[in-house]
């Protein structure tokens, strides 16, 4: 396990599909990985593939012969390769993200991505029914827009539901599900569909599908949600706001607690908002569309949450909530 | 007999002159990126075969292009233009996977073979439809099979992501294999899996069967001349239909061999393009099992290589695909004016 | 044109060698054309005549020697060069635009330009008008050259080389797809092209042809010119001679006798199409009995390559009937017709008779892979396949290296060879043979005819197409013409003449 000695071996990140350059995960990823690379003077490597899928046991045990001291692994069809390999190899420690996988030597690290998306959902319930807006139309009607149907997304889509409650109990929150991450044009023709039912702001948790919401909002003149990174910018004015998930947080934090021979071993790290690992955005070009009480509103709630008062569901921790079945 | 007959000599150099092509464009840009090109040759051939476990890595990526490149070559050597082997793939794999653990309680010796025929029988039937409308109207073929692929592509996804994803998986994943389902491993702890060895036996067969029995000699007359076949009684059509289905059988299987072998699931990005990369194989390789095999390795030794080969140095991954590309394109290019696309019915 | 005309040599060859490999096309040949005369290249096949056409256009270089344009060596870069020095070429494959008009033809890729960039069409049509009129010739030029018979397209395709300011014309067989009566129009307009100031060069293998028009006939042979003389000089069995240099043997058939019995193969009613769904053919009666070859006479185009498909198996059969030993074939597909003892020698050896990328064997054996005793169980027997080849090509006297030499390697005589080995050693009871002599030099055109005879005096019938009138009127009992799709009459060999035969070919009704 971690000692100081271990510390002086070289890191490993491996990059999930997509690659780098995907102004996204992988690069959020990489960027925090390098940070910390650089200020704990480790050497690292990033791992590239078109075929990471079908080489995770390759790259995860070339890399422990190899001497490396710690790997990094995004790609999440990685966790049971992982999980098998650091058996083997006591002496490296390993990283996955999203999922929890057992052992001494590795650390799982998990974002709490409801609570971002109650802030999210608190600040679309808000504005929906805020005729001083601009393009919004009174009524208290959202949606959201998952990838998949799984605990995965539905993590997200809760917290968004339940954040939308708290502040406007009548509001209506429309669920889809596009069964796909990668096709824009569905994501534009369910998002079309959810405005012209009357819905305000459409929040997409559906990566690349959502990019096609964010073009429906563009195009109809309606507001958007961002999700993962900050893509305030995909359609300036057009997406309200994003829940950003701080991958480079996550990567930079067990990069230096490894080089600090304080590798979380065996444990499962949870990043929320307390530790700045989820958020909403800056909101660069809507910010001075909100009225500041509004956005004063959120600030509290989030303190509101971070002291406890609000508790936030967790469909992963805690199954399926009464009002969303 | 014939054709296949080509000095060894001048086939071995046929397929090592677009590798070697390859070699020297990523030389070039290597220098001009401020690498040492030697250096970085040396590490990626000590990558690639090293060692029993970086030839077993090597091995293991090289396993389902072998099947691609064979489905790919089948085609080619009727005069079918078959690129749809990459949606054969994805379904194959999606089969094999789904009954890989909806299965899981049948013995290995029955649960696996089952998987595998299941993965072949539906990449064969997914040709069907090209195959038909090749043989009897001549429609074709490379767009109907470019188009399956999208819809092969898109419906595995909608699946993975809809009714069979993992309970519990934020990813678009089905849920893992039965241990029983999974192919034995060769060499542990590496991942070479008896799907090489199935792979190996299948191209090998393959190349009994294209010198030494009636089907393969019509197959390959059917796709030198097409015309000439028909005239001296040797049924185009339906040669056409058998090798578009066994092309797609072969198709499927590789998916299927990959999901039991390697995946132990079906995943989104469950292949990276090898199915098109098959294309590449078959004609570097000009349809010769033996040209199969040593071009499916060069393109596994370079995929191995190139993912570990970052471990030490800063050569990023892009020094890889542009020496694939590269030997892509010369392949394509020898095959331009080496041979003609076949005659067309 | 008149500075040209005190030239000695307008276009020639001075030692000009090309090799290929060991193969030696083209040895230390020497060529005089003068200004304003017509001079005759004859040569068996693979006498270098193509290797020299080629280099006379610029499309090959000369290992050694040069080309001589005005008396002067000359390195020409292409056929583009060529033709800038005044020299155009007509192939035996015209390069016409099938769906353009003749006139659009004409004009092709050098179009008299009006104002405003646009194409001046009445330019045009007078300069058509024009070189009608100077060659003597009338065309409708509004017609799509898909449409316009074969004779008229050579007709556009040297007109079109006038157009473009050619003094120099060689022709390459240009009479190899002619009617008799098209042959003698060609050759006046070769002649009023002379008497322009033109200088022709024309290669052919059609003696009457060359005697009747040269000026100077070379004859090469094994790449060398083996003579230059004149028709004053020499006559058809020297030149004949000199083109083999060996004595030629003319085939012995059998007189002729009614076979009796009912016929073996019949079509009624026959209405066939061709590729394109136009109906071509008929509705035709043929009757075919065993023991007889029945030659079809006709100008290409005139539907025989639709009844040849027809009775192949191969054609697009519209209405009528065909039945074969008595049983109906209407609608079989080509395995039956094969598989009941049909043979075929397509006249498009290239692409349907071989397949030249292919092996000796495997042209050979292709067909009949699944046939005892070249395989058993679905397994090839290579051994025996390669007794059986070796067998029945020597028998066939083919001259080849080794039996798995891709076909390709083999010349055009021994090419076809192949492919009547074939088609006749497979025991059938009826060939059906087109044109099974295109392109094979005077050894070859004789051994070939004698198999053809020898296999209808084994009690084999055979149905014979081809544009060789000659090849009509040597080997068949029964001579029918084909003239727009129409049977226009049947001559027994022993009434039929070349005049005769000739009129079937244009339609007129025998006398």
């Amino acid at each position: 396990m971690s000692t100081a000695l271990a510390a002086e071996k070289p890191v490993a990140l491996i990059i999930a599909q997509g690659g780098l350059g995907d102004q996204s995960y992988n690069d959020l990823a990489y960027a925090g990985f390098k940070k910390a690379v650089a200020e704990a003077k480790l050497e690292g490597k990033p791992v590239e593939s078109k075929d990471v899928v079908a080489q995770a046991a390759d790259i995860l045990r070339r890399a422990s012969d190899a001497g490396f001291g710690l790997v990094v692994d995004l790609e999440y069809s990685h966790g049971d390769a992982l999980a098998t390999v650091a058996k083997d190899y006591a002496g490296t420690d390993y990283v996955i993200l999203n999922q929890v996988k057992p052992g001494a030597n590795v650390a799982s690290v998990l974002f709490q991505e409801q609570e971002g998306s109650y802030l999210a959902g608190a600040l679309a319930a808000l504005v929906a029914t805020d005729t001083s807006v601009k393009g919004m139309n009174g009524k208290p009607i959202i949606g959201v827009i998952g990838g998949t149907k799984s605990v995965g997304i539905d993590k997200f889509i809760v917290g968004y539901i339940q954040g939308a409650r708290d502040m406007n109990p009548k509001v209506e929150v429309k669920v889809a599900y596009s069964n796909n991450f990668g096709d824009p044009a569905i994501g534009l023709q369910m998002a079309k569909a959810m405005y012209d039912g009357g819905a305000n702001v459409v929040y997409q948790v559906a990566g690349g599908t959502g990019l096609g919401v964010i073009q429906a909002a563009k195009e109809t003149g309606h507001y958007a949600i961002g999700v993962d990174t900050d893509q305030d910018g995909v359609a300036p004015g057009a997406v309200l706001t994003s829940m950003i998930k701080r991958t480079d947080v996550a990567v930079e934090t067990v990069v230096k607690d490894y080089a600090a021979g304080k590798f979380p071993g065996g444990k499962t790290v949870t990043l929320g908002l307390a530790e700045d690992g989820v958020g909403l955005s800056p909101m660069k070009y809507t910010h001075d569309l909100i009225p500041a009480a509004t956005l004063t509103k959120i600030e509290s709630v989030k303190k509101d949450i971070l002291s406890g008062k609000i508790k936030v569901w967790n469909v992963v921790d805690q199954g399926y909530p009464d009002f969303f079945k | 007999m014939g054709v296949a007959m080509l000095p060894a000599l001048s086939r071995a150099a046929g397929v090592a002159a677009p590798f070697a092509l390859a070699v020297v464009i990523g030389a070039i840009v290597l220098a001009a990126t401020g690498h040492e090109p030697l250096g970085v040759y040396g590490l990626m051939a000590s990558e690639a075969f090293g060692g029993e476990r970086r030839i077993a890595a090597t091995l293991t990526a090289a396993t389902p292009l072998l099947l691609t490149g064979l489905a790919a070559a089948v085609a080619f050597r009727s005069g079918i233009f078959n690129v749809g082997a990459e949606g054969c793939f994805y379904l194959g794999g999606m089969v094999a996977a789904v009954l890989g653990f909806a299965l899981g309680d049948w013995p290995s010796v029955l649960l696996i073979p089952v998987a595998l025929v299941g993965a072949a029988i539906v990449g064969g039937l997914w040709l069907v439809g090209p195959g038909v409308l090749r043989a009897r109207l001549g429609v074709d073929e490379v767009v109907t099979t470019l188009m399956l692929n999208f819809i092969a592509v898109d419906l595995t996804s909608w699946l993975v992501n809809g009714p069979l994803l993992a309970r519990g998986s934020a990813n678009s994943a089905t849920a893992p294999i039965a241990v029983g389902a999974e192919l034995p491993r060769l060499l542990p702890p590496t991942t070479l899996h008896l799907g090489f060895v199935i792979s190996l036996a299948l191209v090998a067969l393959y190349g009994l069967w294209s010198r030494f029995t009636v089907a393969g000699f019509r197959s390959r007359i059917v796709g030198l001349n097409a015309r000439f076949s028909r005239a001296v009684g040797i049924h185009v059509s339906s040669t056409f239909l058998r090798m578009m289905v066994l092309s797609g059988l072969i198709g499927g299987l590789a998916g299927g061999i990959h999901a039991l072998g390697l995946v132990h699931r079906f995943v989104a990005g469950f292949s990276p393009g090898y199915g098109f990369t098959g294309i590449a194989i078959a004609l570097l390789g000009r349809n010769s099992a033996l040209g199969i095999i040593l071009a499916a390795i060069v393109f596994g030794a370079l995929s191995s290589a190139g993912a570990t080969m970052q471990l030490f140095s800063d050569v990023p991954i892009e020094i890889v695909e542009i020496m694939q590309g590269a030997v892509m394109i010369f392949a394509v290019a020898k095959f331009g004016f080496g041979q003609a696309r076949g005659a067309r019915a | 044109m008149m500075d040209r005309a005190r030239v000695a040599i307008r276009l020639g060859a001075r030692k000009v060698t090309r090799r290929f490999g060991p193969v030696v096309a083209n040895d230390q040949i020497d060529l005089a054309v003068a200004p304003g005369t017509i001079h005759a290249i004859v040569g068996g096949n693979g006498a270098g005549k193509s290797t020299l056409m080629r280099i006379l256009q610029g499309v090959d270089q000369p290992d050694e020697g040069s080309v001589i344009l005005d008396d002067a060596p000359v390195r020409l870069t292409g056929p583009a060069d060529a033709f800038a020095r005044g020299i155009g070429m007509v192939h035996q494959e015209f390069m016409l635009a099938p769906n353009l008009t003749l006139l659009e033809n004409l004009i092709l890729a050098r179009e008299p330009v009006g104002r405003g960039g646009l194409i001046d069409w009445r330019v045009a049509q007078a300069e058509a008008d024009r070189l009608a009129a100077l060659a003597g010739v009338a065309l409708d030029w509004r017609v799509k050259v898909a449409d316009a018979p074969v004779h008229q397209r050579q007709i556009l395709e040297i007109l079109r080389l006038l157009y473009r300011g050619a003094d120099v014309l060689i022709l390459d067989e240009p009479t190899a797809v002619l009617a008799p009566a098209q042959v003698t129009e060609l050759i006046a307009l070769m002649r009023r092209l002379k008497a322009e100031g033109r200088t022709i060069l024309f290669i052919s293998h059609k003696l009457d042809e060359v005697m009747s028009v040269a000026d100077v006939i070379t004859v090469i042979r094994v790449g060398r010119v083996v003579a230059t003389t004149t028709p004053a000089q020499t006559d058809k069995a020297q030149l004949a001679q000199l083109m083999v240099g060996e004595a030629v043997a003319m085939a012995k058939v059998a007189p002729y006798s009614r076979p009796p019995g009912a016929p073996l193969f019949s079509a009624r009613g026959l209405v066939a199409r061709d590729g394109r769904g136009l109906k071509r053919l008929g509705p035709i009666d043929l009757d075919i009995f065993a023991g007889e070859i029945v030659g079809i006479a006709g100008v290409a185009g005139n539907g025989q390559d639709e009844l040849v498909a027809s009775a192949a198996g191969l054609g697009a059969i519209a209405e009528g009937a065909i039945s074969f030993g008595g049983r109906d074939f209407t609608r079989a597909p080509a395995s039956r017709f094969r598989a009941a003892g049909i043979s075929y020698l397509s006249a498009d050896r290239s692409e349907e008779g071989l397949c030249l990328t292919a092996s000796i064997s495997d042209n050979f054996i292709a067909g009949r892979e699944q046939e005892s005793p070249f395989s058993r169980g679905g397994f090839l027997r290579l051994k025996m396949i390669n007794a059986g080849a070796e067998n029945a090509l020597a028998k066939l006297s083919v001259r080849y290296g080794r039996l798995t030499d891709a076909v390709r390697s083999l010349s055009g005589g021994n090419q076809q060879r192949v492919a009547i080995a074939r088609e006749l050693e497979r025991g059938p009871r009826l060939l059906v043979a087109a044109q099974p002599t295109r392109g094979v030099d005077i050894v070859g055109i004789a051994f070939i005819h004698e198999q053809i005879a020898a296999f209808r005096d084994r009690g084999g019938a055979v149905l014979l197409v081809s544009e060789e009138l000659e090849e009509i009127l040597t080997l068949s009992d029964r001579i029918v013409g084909l003239y727009g799709g129409q049977v226009t009459g049947q001559l027994l060999r022993s009434e039929a003449s070349v005049e005769k035969v000739g009129r079937l070919m244009l339609g007129q009704k025998a006398a």
